[in-house]
């Protein structure tokens, strides 16, 4: 179980998070959504440890993580996506993905290979293999970028945004691919975004964030009905009361 | 015992004053297209040279040079960015790529001038002024250093002015503090970064002209040395903000000053390794805030 | 296969460097030439495995040069034995290395210019005057008790021969994997369980290391030398040309690169330096311009081959 308690961060006057408390089952799916600026990405950055928390713990099945580097979180099965796909761009997808097992605490050379060959054919970018990944296109970019995340054989999978931009048939489609993903390498794999269409295709629990803090944790039916959460998105007007 | 530290302090604040002309135009540079002039101190080894001869062949005092000596070097400062910084700023990463090009303008620069100019030293005469030196606090003070403390007053004066009161010195710092919207509001690049680059090295050359009565004699690889002094006095106040340089010289003079007078030998050593450990611990300088982590 | 291929690549240049630096002075009968040019081969080369792999360009590089040959004087001048001086040329430089690695937190401007002021801080301790009871300070050291020049010849190509498995190793290795990674991108190199600092530090040693070596190399050859004869910007800018011309971040680039400028500087160079350091600074600004990537661009553009 992966747990947060009492997190804080600041940007100058801003508090990004505000006492977040939230906890990530060890299995499963669980979609965090909320509006643009409400703290998301932050509290991926903190968890994974790409940015320091001003106050707060984060526990790992009761040991605490807080003070370890980005590099020892990883090999704690910690890993993560990036709203906009950083992969490696002067090295070749197969590089990318290898460096996601490399480099995660396994030093078994055979499952080494084998992970970066399932990973590429779970994404379907073997056939892409030796493409330098700065000449990708943006779908491609965003696929190396979750296969370098999961060769990690992570226990928990942030997956930042990866919906945003898509048209309807693609949500369907990368909705799937989540799914099949959380089945095939069984991890707690948590969907980061704002895209209420692809939340609602995962049939997942969902958490709301809003000005740096979760303020509904529930089903998406449960969610979609919530007044406050209405107003959330779509202004008072919509809301019932 | 007294009269010395007050002495020295004092001393201090006025070969501090002239530090801050001396690297004010890197500053305004470095704020503006966000590159560092690593051949800084190389203008200044030109416009020492470019005084010495007006003086050396036609006996034109260096007071007098300036009238010559600042157009001449704010045009050379166009020039270096049409044609070669201007391509610079296409590059991916500007900052390392520009580093690079101006350490090899430096190199070029320090070699052409060795050959043309042989390595002897050369230094300026003090006689343009009516007077060498005063009495005070019972030590003799060589009067040039207050003359050229004044002439830094009064260039860092019309700098400031430039910056802060007129139209022309408003497009530069609108670059400075938002280069997208200074650009959405149809400010004419090229030709801001050509002024800024052509003023910064303007005022350098002014202090190019003064620097034999405080940096020592002119010679062909000082530019070097002189490169990194004003890149600590910037940094002791704070990269990109070219007011906060007043205070860097300041610092640096009253610091370098009382290192002169208490232990001669080590001055230089312990200069640098003071700069290196500013930049480690406080790279932001004096005045600036804390650095923004990654 | 590409393992194999690059291994003939490498195998091929070694022989190559052998039979040049044993055959060569057979025909052209100057042997200071050799012996340089292998200098500032491994000088290259070590500046390679910092700049090439990691992205930091050291200006003041020419200190671990020049505090390699100082600690190879100091150890020749207290008689501690020829070999215990060239591991100490070394290990001066590696210490100088460690006590330059918090640099390795700044970034552009501020790297830069830290490098070049602990450069001078460096030279300015080096030669103080009170210090002459160690380091001779501003009169020199002669290390002409043990010249020898075949003895030195035949160390510095060995010299040579080690980095360039080192640089062969650092290219095919996984920890070079994880270099590339990092310059392309440190926070995600480091999300994706690199020890960035480490493996950093870990290529900034080795770089240092080895420029100490060659700068012991060379302060045995010379056999006496002043604080200026070894710190001088003009190795920093040596080894920044040689590098970029031939192409950062390989094996080939940087001896391909001293091969070619080395030459024309010493063939022509020597008798007119300053045009030649002119001409280098000019060169500099070109390259970076237009070629930034050297002949590793031209190379894999028209003879389609990716340099090792
Ligand atoms: N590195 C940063 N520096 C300053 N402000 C930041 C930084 N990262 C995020 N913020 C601010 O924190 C708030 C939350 O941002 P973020 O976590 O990216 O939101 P979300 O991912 O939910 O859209 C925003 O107001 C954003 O501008
Ligand atoms: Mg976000």
């Amino acid at each position: 179980m992966l747990v947060t308690k009492g997190i804080w961060k600041n940007f100058g006057k801003l508090s990004a998070l505000k006492d977040v408390n939230i906890e990530f089952k060890e299995k499963g799916i669980i979609a965090i959504i909320g509006p643009n600026g409400a703290g998301k990405t932050t509290l991926v950055n903190v968890i994974t440890g790409a940015l320091r928390e001003d106050s707060g713990k984060i526990n790992l099945d009761g040991k605490e993580i807080n003070r370890l580097p980005p590099h020892a979180r990883i090999r704690m099965g910690i890993s993560r996506t990036f709203q906009i796909p950083r992969p490696f761009s002067n090295l070749t997808v197969l590089e990318n993905i290898r460096i996601g097992s490399l480099f995660s605490g396994n030093s078994n050379k055979r499952e080494i290979e084998e992970d970066t060959e399932r990973i590429m054919k779970l994404l379907g970018i073997k056939s892409i293999e030796g493409k330098q990944a700065g000449k990708l296109n943006t779908e491609e970019r965003r696929l190396v970028d979750l296969g370098r995340a999961l060769a990690s054989r992570p226990k928990y999978i942030f997956i930042d945004e990866m919906g945003a931009g898509l048209a309807e048939g693609e949500v369907i489609s990368l909705s799937k691919l989540i799914k099949k993903i959380q089945i095939e390498e069984e991890m707690s794999l948590i969907y980061v975004g704002h895209v209420m269409k692809l939340v609602k295709e995962l049939e997942s629990p969902v958490a709301v964030f809003s000005e740096g803090s979760p303020i509904f944790q529930g089903s998406f039916e449960e969610v979609i009905s919530n007044d406050e959460i209405i107003k959330l998105y779509l202004g008072d007007r919509y809301a019932k009361n | 015992m007294d009269a010395l530290i007050l002495y020295a302090l004092f001393v201090g604040i006025i070969i501090g004053l002239y530090y801050a002309m001396m690297a004010v135009g890197l500053n305004l540079v470095f704020g503006v297209l966000k590159i560092i002039n690593l051949a800084h101190g190389d203008f200044i080894m030109l416009a020492a040279y470019l005084a010495f001869w007006l003086y050396f062949l036609f006996g034109i005092s260096p007071l007098l040079s300036l009238l010559v000596v600042v157009p001449v070097f704010f045009l050379v400062g166009v020039l270096l960015y049409y044609t070669m910084v201007k391509g610079l700023l296409k590059k991916k990463d500007i900052e390392t790529t520009s580093i690079v090009a101006f350490f090899g303008l430096s190199i070029a620069i320090e070699s052409a001038a060795a050959l043309g100019f042989g390595n002897s030293y050369r230094s300026l005469p003090l006689n343009f002024l009516p007077l060498t030196y005063v009495d005070f606090l019972g030590f003799s003070l060589s009067v040039v250093l207050l003359f050229v403390a004044a002439i830094s007053i009064i260039v860092l004066f019309l700098l400031f002015y430039y910056l802060n009161r007129t139209k022309g010195g408003l497009s530069v710092r609108a670059m400075m503090s938002d280069e997208e919207t200074a650009r959405a509001f149809g400010l004419n690049v090229n030709r801001i970064y050509a002024t800024t680059i052509g003023l910064g090295i303007a005022v350098t050359a002014v202090a190019g002209v003064f620097s034999p009565y405080l940096l020592g004699a002119i010679y062909p690889s000082e530019g070097g040395l002189i490169t990194i002094i004003a890149f600590s006095v910037i940094i002791i106040g704070s990269l990109g903000n070219p007011a906060a340089t007043v205070i860097g010289g300041l610092v640096y003079g009253v610091i370098i000053n009382i290192m002169d007078i208490y232990s001669p030998g080590w001055g230089n050593a312990v200069t640098f390794i003071i700069l290196v450990i500013i930049i480690l611990i406080r790279p932001n300088g004096l005045v600036g805030g804390r650095v923004r982590e990654i | 296969m590409k393992f194999n291929r690059n291994l003939k690549s490498f195998l091929i240049l070694l022989a190559v460097l052998i039979v040049f630096y044993a055959a060569g002075p057979q025909f052209y009968s100057n042997g200071a030439f050799f012996e340089t040019l292998a200098v500032f081969m491994i000088l290259s080369l070590s500046f390679n495995l910092i700049y090439g792999f990691t992205g930091y360009l050291p200006f003041g590089y020419a200190a671990f040069f020049a505090i390699g040959a100082y600690g190879f004087g100091i150890g020749i001048i207290r008689n501690f034995g020829l070999v215990q001086s060239i591991l100490m040329g070394g290990l001066f430089s590696l210490a100088l290395g460690l006590i330059f690695s918090p640099m390795l937190k700044l970034r552009g401007a501020y790297f830069a210019i830290a490098n070049l002021a602990a450069f001078e801080g460096v030279y300015y301790i080096i030669s103080n005057q009170s210090l002459a009871s160690i380091t001779r300070g501003p009169y020199g050291i002669s290390t002409s008790s043990v010249y020898n020049f075949q003895q030195t010849y035949w160390v510095s190509i060995g010299v040579l021969i080690f980095v360039v498995i080192l640089t062969y190793l650092f290219r095919i290795s996984n920890f070079g994997l994880a270099l590339k990674a990092i310059r392309d991108d440190p926070l995600v190199a480091s999300l994706s369980g690199i020890n960035v600092g480490l493996y950093r530090s870990i290529a900034w040693l080795t770089s240092a290391l080895f420029a100490g070596f060659s700068g012991a190399m060379f302060g045995w050859f010379l056999s006496f030398f002043y604080p200026e004869s070894v710190f001088s910007i003009n190795y920093s800018l040596f080894a920044i040309v040689f590098t970029i011309f031939g192409g950062a971040g390989t094996l080939i680039g940087p001896i391909l690169g001293t091969g070619f400028l080395y030459t024309i500087y010493y063939s022509v160079g020597l008798f007119y330096p300053l045009y030649f350091t002119l001409i280098f600074g000019v060169l500099v600004i070109l390259l970076i311009l237009f070629l930034p990537e050297g002949l590793k661009k031209i190379i894999s553009k028209y003879l389609k081959w990716e340099m090792l």
